[in-house]
């Protein structure tokens, strides 16, 4: 929200004077690899994965090294299961067993060269979501990702948020397949401005980078997040997208919930383990729902 | 208000035996003003010839000194006008009211070289800038439009995080430690079109005053500077139009005496018209935009008796950015209002009692095309404020006491969205304080080479109801505390008590007749603090009052200075250092969330700064060539614990190197060219050194996590301004009269493109590409033609 509110105070200066942005070369001091972790975990799937890579110089374009060889497992913090998961391919460690539970709390234990790591996340409640609406948009013209062809589709999301405060969520959709947003269209929203209440703009609105056409399948999905995942993301939506401008949010690391537990070595990671209760709808563009 | 009778009481007795000890002495005193048009002179200088006893006239131009009964040749001058000298024979305490004629062309050289300006040496504050609104003029402006901010910021000691930004620092302080005062009534945006121009409409300023230090005690409140905007009275002779064409908004002043030499009123209007050529574009969403801003300043005063005269003034201004034909959008605006009422009690006394409303506001809306849904969001601040202020001059001794009392009234905002006809309304509740503060200072003249200022401000802070107090505990530092409790006040119930003494201090040696050393610490305190977490400040920062929470912030500076006029005055030079201390600074955890959230107390660190710095200016006031250098080295510092491992940070507008320079050449008596040069050290940044790649996101990331640690480049710019005067045309009727002049400004002349900041981003269309990107505010040379006419 807040950083939709910088875009739009940006907006006018852009058009009015000649502000201007271009690439330039920067040297940047080199700096010592750490352990980056990329994992979440789903409600509704068995199926999870989690990343284990090493951070590289910023305008490495080179893929990021695998962190092979690793012991990785997630605990039930309610039944104290363990569920272990396994290296599949180097770097990127799955289960197929593990289907996390609406309401519990889970911790991620990874076992790398000596050093324990350990982060802690939640899978909170999720509205469901009542309707997916196409409406159909003959003039083309403007809209949230630039210019549209005409007789393309808008997709409005109907859902009615849970009362009662405190409730964090991420947006995300798919096209035939695909992902239908960049992964820097970050979609959250908290219930502060909307308790109880049916989505509003731009929240429900917000899925429409693509341009939807007469018999393209959409997916959408509610994920919930808890409080510190919404700051998590947050935090990668300003340091990614409200960088520009005069009111350019100041610039600072994202934070991770990657803990060094091992006694005596201060080693530290970054990144981040998150948990999601999901819900989902897809509908055909032009067919009943 | 019954110490500050006591105060009163103690003031007079202390007075009267000190009048006891003299004999035979009688005071002259009246008011210095301008014979064309009525406006009061501020800082006009009246003095016995032969001793040199005399004084300066204060802010309404009212003057007061003693001399011993018999003759005497009393001259009166002011820089730009012809001195005037007048006989007197002191039988009695005397009345004198004196005219000044501004200096024509053919007389400018002579006069000035004439009679001395010599303030720079002799009078006894330092650290201060006055511009008058003629010296302004002739500073190459932006688009060309003369504008009072833009021209403080070419002055030693004053920073900004970058062009077009709100606000400005002065010597290390942040944006909300200014008190920015038209007529006296506190400004808390002084911003049009976000920085690019200010509140201040130029065709109703009178005299601009930046205080960086010494700060007299009547001022408090702010912990850096004080900036004294004064507006015209408003011609007391004639009829008087001024106005102007420009590229972005035109202008119109019109000034009248009701009552000729009694009573004037000017009213002052502008409007920017970008949204008019908005609605030529072809492109939809440019169509239905708005964009624009608008103000009216207006002032009235009418003498009653030649003892009281009473001043009225307001402003009120708007800026709007609209999408969507208006659903969506924000604005922002000033409101204030100033009543005055200056009374001579007797040939020694001297009143001013302010009456002050001022209301900063905005708002935010989205709404659907139905209006079925929508957010709006609106945020105040609110002060009433009542002040007087005594004179009285005795001697050698000239004592200014009184008080001041503001309310607060904050309106942190609510929110209100409406979805489908449902209503969701959130927000933080009004907050209220009050603001006291007593005060008595003396300036003396020792000897004729030795004068003091010392003064004491006692000012009380009271956080009142209704409200809650939040509590939070202590945890990692650098994190987001977590409440504990709350307690509930009702309303009027204090809920938090602060006082401060804050003495004040300034000391003058006159070296020669042509320089002097000056010295000056002053302590501030600041009772409200501006929440705000981007680069440049925005319109839509909240502010909140000191509670259990956030303390009052204090500040400690000394400063010295040397200062020298050279070639009969014709150059003014000073070299000034200070050292200030900052306490209880504010800073926010990362991800703070300051919007909207009642428990944003929890988002705050607490810190403290330091600043320090030499700066050099020198000034040529006369002949054809006129203007200043000023450069300032100077460092601003923060320190707060959790951030950048617990170790000092330079500020965002910390910069090494500011380097002006500033000159205006008449060629002939119509056409004049001015230049401007301006070298700035660039901004302190927070550059990455690895990635991370996050879910397919490349993410920029800090091994050190170390803030402001690297620079980006260094900010220069060069702009001409060339005007061209018109014939002054003369007739028999008022509209007969007049003359127009064209300004033609180039910005930005050599085509730099100054980087406003440097931000790291994945490429477009790229999964593994990053690259570093330049932000310039201005990319191009900005070209602008405006025309003046006056009547």
């Amino acid at each position: 929200m807040k950083s939709k509110i910088f875009l739009i105070l940006a907006l006018p200066l852009l058009v009015f004077f000649s502000s201007c942005e271009d690439p330039i070369v920067v040297g940047l001091d080199a700096a010592t690899p750490e352990l980056s972790v990329d994992g979440w975990i789903y409600s509704d799937t068995s199926y999870q994965e989690i990343k284990l890579t090493k951070t590289t110089e910023y305008f490495d374009t080179t893929r990021q090294p695998a962190v092979i060889g690793a012991q990785v497992s997630v605990t039930d913090l309610t039944d104290s299961t363990i569920y272990p998961y396994t290296e599949t391919r180097p770097g990127l460690y799955t289960t197929n067993s593990f289907k996390p539970l609406i309401g519990r709390s889970y911790q991620l234990n990874i076992i790398q060269e000596g050093i324990t790591w350990r982060a802690k996340t939640d899978v909170k409640r999720v509205p469901t979501i009542d309707s997916l609406n196409f409406e159909l948009n003959e003039e083309g013209g403007n809209g949230p990702g630039g210019p549209r062809d005409k007789d393309t589709y808008f997709l409005t999301l109907f859902a009615r948020e849970t009362p009662g405060q405190g409730d964090y969520y991420k947006f995300d959709a798919t096209l035939n397949g695909r992902p239908a947003n960049e992964p820097d269209n970050i979609n959250i929203i908290d219930d502060k401005f909307a308790d109880g209440l049916v989505f509003i703009p731009p929240v429900n609105f917000g899925l429409n980078e693509e341009e939807y056409k007469l018999g393209d399948t959409v997916e959408v999905r509610i994920l919930s997040i808890n409080a510190d995942a919404y700051a998590f993301w947050t935090e990668i939506n300003t340091q990614i997208n409200n960088t520009e401008g005069l009111f350019a949010q100041v610039p600072s690391n994202i934070r991770t919930n990657i803990k060094n537990v091992t006694p005596g070595n201060s080693a530290t990671a970054v990144g981040y383990f998150g948990g999601s209760g999901v819900s989902r709808k897809r509908r055909i563009v032009g067919q009943p729902q | 208000m019954k110490q500050f009778l006591v105060l009163v009481l103690l003031l007079s007795s202390f007075s009267v035996s000190f009048a006891q000890t003299t004999v035979q002495r009688y005071t002259i005193s009246g008011y210095v003003r301008d014979a064309k048009n009525g406006e009061a002179l501020i800082g006009a200088t009246v003095s016995d010839q032969d001793t040199k006893v005399g004084a300066a006239t204060n802010v309404y131009g009212f003057y007061s000194f003693s001399l011993p009964a018999g003759e005497h040749t009393i001259k009166a001058g002011f820089l730009g006008y012809e001195t005037k000298v007048i006989k007197v024979n002191l039988t009695a305490n005397q009345k004198q009211n004196i005219e000044l004629s501004e200096a024509s062309a053919e007389t400018k050289e002579v006069v000035i070289t004439a009679e001395k300006p010599e303030a720079n040496v002799k009078a006894m504050e330092m650290s201060v800038n006055k511009l008058d609104i003629k010296s302004i003029n002739k500073i190459p402006a932006f688009l060309g439009e003369v504008d009072v901010i833009r021209a403080i910021q070419l002055l030693p000691g004053v920073s900004t995080v970058g062009e077009g930004s709100s606000g400005f620092n002065v010597r290390g302080g942040s944006v909300d430690q200014n008190l920015v005062l038209l007529d006296e009534a506190p400004v808390y945006n002084s911003s049009h079109l976000f920085g690019f121009f200010s509140v201040f409409n130029p065709d109703a300023v009178k005299d601009v005053k930046l205080v960086k230090g010494g700060i007299p005690a009547q001022y408090g409140g702010r912990l850096s500077s004080l900036l004294d905007v004064r507006l015209k009275e408003g011609n007391m002779k004639k009829l008087a139009i001024n106005g102007g064409i420009g590229t972005v908004f035109s202008r119109l002043a019109i000034e009248a005496p009701f009552k000729k030499d009694k009573g004037s009123f000017i009213v002052a209007v502008r409007r920017s018209y970008g949204d008019v050529f908005l609605k030529l574009s072809s492109n939809q969403a440019l169509k239905e935009s708005q964009l624009y801003f608008y103000d009216l300043t207006a002032k009235a005063n009418y003498e009653i008796g030649k003892n009281d005269r009473i001043f009225v003034s307001g402003y009120l201004g708007r800026d709007v950015f609209g999408f969507g034909g208006g659903r969506n959008g924000f604005n922002w605006g000033n409101r204030t209002a100033t009543i005055r009422w200056n009374h001579v009690f007797s040939d020694k006394l001297f009143l001013n009692s302010t009456a002050f409303y001022s209301n900063y506001d905005y708002q935010i809306k989205f709404e659907n095309d139905d209006a079925t849904s929508s957010f709006n969001w609106k945020a105040n601040v609110i002060n009433y404020s009542v002040k007087p202020e005594f004179s009285y001059y005795l001697n050698d001794n000239t004592i200014t006491f009184g008080g001041q009392s503001i309310l607060y009234q904050f309106e942190p905002g609510t929110a209100t969205s409406i979805s489908e006809g449902e209503k969701n309304v959130v927000g933080q509740p009004n907050k209220y304080g009050i603001e006291n503060a007593l005060y008595l200072a003396n300036e003396q003249k020792i000897n004729t080479r030795l004068s003091l200022q010392y003064g004491l401000r006692f000012s009380n802070w009271q956080y009142v109801g209704s409200g809650t107090e939040y509590f939070f505990n202590d945890t990692i530092s650098g994190a987001r505390r977590t409440l504990i409790g709350t307690k509930e006040y009702g309303s009027g119930d204090v809920i938090r008590t602060f006082n401060n003494l804050e003495p004040r201090f300034s000391a003058k040696y006159e070296i020669n007749e042509n320089s002097s050393l000056k010295a000056s610490y002053n302590r501030t305190a600041q009772y409200i603090h501006l929440i705000s977490n981007s680069v440049a400040s925005t319109p839509l920062d909240i502010y909140a009052p000191s509670s259990n929470n956030i303390k009052p912030q204090l500040a400690d500076q000394v400063a010295v200075g040397y200062f020298r006029n050279f070639a009969n005055n014709t150059f003014e030079a000073s070299v000034e250092g200070y050292y200030k201390t900052l306490q209880n600074q504010l800073e926010y955890v990362s991800n703070a969330d300051l919007l909207l959230n009642r428990q944003f107390e929890g988002d705050l660190i607490k810190g403290k700064g330091r600043a320090y710095g030499l700066e050099f200016f020198i000034k040529k006031n006369s002949g054809k060539l006129t203007g200043f250098i000023s450069y300032t080295l100077s460092r601003s510092e923060r320190l707060f614990e959790g951030l950048n491992k617990n170790d000092w940070y330079p500020t965002r507008f910390d910069k090494t190197h500011i380097l002006n320079i500033t000159a205006n050449y008449d060629i002939t008596d119509r056409w004049s060219l001015g230049a401007n040069w301006t070298y700035q050290t660039g901004t302190p940044g927070t550059f990455p050194t690895n990635r991370i790649v996050y879910q397919g996101i490349i993410i920029p990331h800090t091994y050190s996590n170390a803030r402001n640690s690297v620079r980006i480049p260094d900010y220069h710019r060069l702009d001409f301004s060339a005007t061209r005067e018109g014939k002054v045309h003369t007739g028999t009727k008022w509209y007969q009269n007049w003359q127009g002049t064209w300004v033609f400004s180039v910005y930005n002349a050599y085509n730099r493109r100054n980087a406003f900041s440097i931000f790291f981003q994945q490429k477009e269309n790229s999964r593994v590409e990053t690259e570093a990107i330049r932000f310039s505010v201005f990319g191009s040379i900005i070209p602008a033609v405006t025309y003046n006419f006056k009547f």
